[in-house]
């Protein structure tokens, strides 16, 4: 049986109906229940819904043999994991972000708000420009019209948020997409049925493509 | 694993079992200070899986570390020996595991060979590790790479030395996809590129992944390591069947590691239970000679993977009356074999 980590939300869903297709259904996923975890052993599968942030700690941990998540939080993280395949779902773009009028202008520490500290440390590190990192949970984007940041590093999509709020991207650090991740340990042991997901869903996928 | 009803931890049997094994390959115990001095780290912080170290002032005002480290302190504190080193140790380490937020007292127990590396040292390392694994669990895998060969790989595929860090990074995640992105940017040759995806993708036996890399038209030097490595691998695998795989993903520290490089799973453990190489650049950054290679086995996760053990029953002989009476049966009882408590059982109040 190979327990798949699948995040919440849109992503998952999306996520579930390519591995669905792919030959590892499992219908009662994406009926209105609260249930967690979701079984189908005639397919050889079980998945597990967890927080989208949570998907590699249950890989990396062998909880999940493998599990989709964004790159984002590969990057922000860094599990010792196995990135297998960019499944080009749930495309966007981790940016520094900031007030229309905003200019760096290098004569102090760079306040930089973010939910993703390494992330943003990392990128300004190799800029070497001296940061000072705000750690946040949500609603980044209120921090610099407050006066909390000078700027903020954040996922942006289509960029409405930041529209609607007068800020707008003043750099691109990564893109970022959905990845199947596989535990190291898994990858060894259950290899055979882990390429075969990952077959099922290339082929899927392309065939959308 | 019956013994673990004598009292003793699994893990405390298995490193048992580990240095006998070692110690029949001619592998003496060798005893680490639980503490050394913190430059050694400090020098040598890429070695480490993680650079922070806990440290303490000694009474003499020098800077003093909980070691982090074992293979650091062998290969320092064995200079003057004779070679070949043979050491096997049971030891603790302390550090921050991967991707954790608080030091841990690590559990380990490995081997230390300091000298000639040749194919035959080289083999019975292989052969060591892979009956270390079978110790602990039949359910086992073992992946090899080679420094070297990785190098002269990357070399062939024209890949810049500035690069390295980040084309390494990628074959040590399988990462197949950042990979491809990469050498469009770099505008690289078909032929590397199919060189390096198939240095990500490669898994499996050592004979016919290296026949795969054959097809390549490499140059003498890379040759000349994949034949050693058949021939180590040829080697143990003619006393011992156990799946022997390589796997580049497995890879050290270029700057520490230049050979063979293992790593040892278990089923039902999430993360390598034996890690191990050949570290001649850190015996040379140590100021020593020669060669050497060595690896551990964590012994922290292992009862992930062990069955629960019965809890043995307990007899109790109340005291009553004839307290003389009740010791020498509750004695008695015990040379039967049985393990018995001296007083009344304990029974639920509620």
């Amino acid at each position: 049986m190979l327990r798949i980590a699948l995040p919440k939300g849109r992503l998952g869903e999306k996520a579930y109906k390519a591995l669905a297709t792919a030959g590892y259904p499992c219908p009662e996923l994406l009926e209105d229940n609260r249930r967690l975890i979701f079984e189908n052993p005639g397919a050889g599968v079980q998945y597990f819904l967890v927080k989208p942030s949570d998907v590699s700690v249950y890989v990396e941990h062998g909880a999940a043999d493998a599990g989709i998540v964004g790159k984002d939080i590969l990057l922000e993280y860094e599990p010792d994991v196995y990135e297998l395949f960019d499944l080009h779902m749930g495309k966007c773009r981790m940016c520094v972000a900031g007030p229309d009028a905003f200019r760096d202008t290098h004569t102090r520490a760079l306040r930089v708000a973010t939910k993703f500290p390494h992330i943003a440390s990392r990128y300004f590190e190799s800029q070497s420009r001296e940061i000072e990192i705000i750690h946040l949970n949500g609603s980044i984007e209120l921090a610099p019209l407050v006066g909390l940041s000078d700027v903020i590093v954040d996922i942006v999509e289509t960029g409405t948020t930041l529209r609607e709020n007068g800020l707008s991207v003043l750099e691109t650090v990564v893109p970022v997409s959905a990845r199947f991740i596989a535990n190291k340990a898994s990858f060894k042991f259950k290899g055979d049925e882990i390429r075969h997901v990952l077959d099922g869903l290339k082929s899927c996928l392309s065939e959308k493509d | 694993m019956s013994e673990i009803t004598a009292g003793m931890r699994a893990d405390e049997i298995l490193s048992a079992r580990l240095r006998a094994l070692y110690g029949q390959y001619g592998y003496r115990i060798y005893k680490v200070n639980r503490f050394e001095a913190y430059e050694l780290y400090v020098q040598n912080k890429n070695f480490l899986t993680d650079e922070r170290v806990l440290t303490f002032t000694d009474l003499n005002g020098r800077l003093m570390a909980l070691k982090p480290d074992i293979t650091l302190s062998v290969v320092r504190n064995t200079r003057d020996e004779r070679e070949p080193v043979r050491v096997c140790y049971s030891e603790s380490a302390y550090r921050v595991p991967r991707g954790g937020d608080r030091f841990q007292e690590i559990m380990q127990t490995g081997i230390e060979y300091i000298g000639n590396c040749e194919p035959a040292a080289l083999a019975e390392i292989l052969l060591l590790a892979q009956k270390s694994l079978c110790i602990i669990s039949d359910r086992y895998a073992l992946d090899i790479s080679h420094m070297g060969l990785v190098q002269e790989l990357l070399r062939f595929a024209r890949i810049e030395e500035t690069d390295y860090p980040e084309v390494l990074e990628m074959i040590r995640r399988k990462d197949r996809h950042g990979m491809q992105d990469f050498t469009a940017r770099q505008a690289l040759p078909g032929q590397s590129c199919d060189l390096l995806d198939l240095m990500i993708i490669l898994s499996g036996p050592v004979i016919p992944a290296l026949e795969r890399l054959s097809a390549f038209p490499l140059p003498e030097s890379t040759l000349q390591i994949m034949r050693e490595l058949e021939q180590i691998a040829r080697l143990s695998q003619r006393v011992w069947s156990g799946t022997l795989n390589l796997d580049f993903s497995v890879l050290g520290d270029m700057q520490y590691y230049n050979g063979l490089t293992l790593s040892g799973f278990i089923d039902g453990i999430p993360s390598p239970v034996l890690i191990g190489g050949q570290y001649d650049p850190l015996l040379s950054r140590l100021g020593r000679q020669g060669q050497g290679i060595g690896f551990a086995v964590y012994l922290n996760q292992i009862d992930r993977c062990m069955p629960e053990m019965p809890e043995k029953a307990i007899q109790f002989v109340p005291p009553g009356s004839d307290p003389e009476a009740a010791f020498l049966e509750a004695e008695r009882l015990r040379a039967d074999g049985k393990t018995v408590i001296l007083g009344e059982e304990e029974t639920d109040k509620c």
